[in-house]
């Protein structure tokens, strides 16, 4: 077996370690195929099958060539991959998720001696940034050097998506406490209103019977009203009504 | 802690982190085959019986690209510059 196999084999275990778990992963948050990486799949594959062709023919020039734009192929899958998740992570934290939980009283919560909001949010500012610094590094080439930044951010994000995994019960029974809270709240409002209606109500009548007597005493015994509207008067201020 | 390490460290989260959500253990991830792996995916949204119509293709092909359910790059690489700008 010529000896450039050997650098074959390790475009091939880096797909197998890489590539292949990072497909896994976008499928799995996406529930999508990332398409992108088929034509890259695709690409490497034609210069992998050109050296087990013509290899024999090659010379070692071509041959490194060959593999070297292989795997470059495999390193622009690990990139575009990695930067999907990063959006996914991204997008998770700081929108779906916060969404989820709004109004819930989740950020003081301790977590094994850790505040949830500053874990939250040291995490998520540590990976954006490592993000950035990545991107940056890729635009000055070369390219590969920003896989390991990338990865340092996908470690942030993870622990972060693990910490949530790990602590969700307690997240959604506060959610659901929450949520008890706000129907009760809810309840009550409704039990208030319908009783202001009652009330309302009580004393529509009571007024139009006071008026009205007020209304037969005045021509009958203006003095006898005067009395009425007097008493009326204390009822009103002792009760409230 | 060296670039390498950050990169295994990434790597057995990832391992952790996929396991859990398709509910296999990091052993069964290992060792399955990406149509199968494909399957537990679309089983998780409940959409695999959408499938079954297909000629026959699914059950032998990636079920993923048989749904259609591909990702748009071009939103991709926009929505990373919109996000990490």
């Amino acid at each position: 077996m010529p000896e450039y196999w050997d650098k074959v084999k390790g475009l091939y275990i880096n797909y197998h370690t890489n590539v292949g778990l990072l497909i896994i992963d976008v499928e799995v948050k996406y529930n999508q195929f990332p398409t992108q990486i088929l034509n890259e799949i695709r690409s490497f594959t034609t210069h992998v099958s050109r050296i087990a062709n013509e290899g024999a023919t090659f010379s070692q020039e071509e041959v490194e060539e060959q593999i070297r734009r292989a795997g470059r192929h495999i390193v622009r899958m690990q990139l575009d991959l990695l930067k999907v998740l990063t959006i996914w992570y991204f997008d998770e934290f700081n929108g779906r998720f916060k969404e989820e939980y709004k109004g819930v009283p989740i950020d003081d919560i301790i977590f094994a001696g850790i505040r949830f909001d500053t874990y939250y949010f040291q995490k998520l500012t540590k990976a954006t940034n490592l993000v950035k610094q990545a991107k940056r590094i890729e635009l000055v080439g070369p390219a590969e050097v920003a896989i390991p930044v990338y990865e340092k951010a996908m470690v942030e994000f993870q622990e972060l998506e693990l910490f949530i995994i790990e602590n969700k019960p307690i997240l959604d029974e506060t959610k659901a406490r929450k949520q008890e809270k706000t129907d009760k709240e809810i309840q009550d409002r409704k039990d208030e209103r319908k009783s202001d209606k009652m009330e309302s109500f009580i004393r529509g009548i009571f007024t139009s019977l006071i008026a009205a007597a007020l209304f037969a005493a005045f021509f009958e015994e203006p003095l006898f009203a005067i009395m009425i509207a007097i008493m009326v008067a204390i009822v009103y201020m002792v009760f409230k009504l | 802690m060296s670039e390498e390490t950050h990169t295994e460290n990434s790597i057995s989260l990832r391992l952790r982190i996929i396991a859990y959500n398709l509910g296999i253990s990091i052993e069964d991830l290992k060792n399955l085959d990406d149509n199968k792996i494909e399957e537990l995916v679309v089983k998780r949204k409940g959409t695999l019986k959408h499938t079954v119509n297909i000629g026959g293709l699914i059950p032998r092909g990636n079920p993923l690209l048989g749904l259609g359910k591909f990702l748009d790059s071009e939103k991709v690489t926009k929505r990373f510059n919109e996000i990490f700008s």
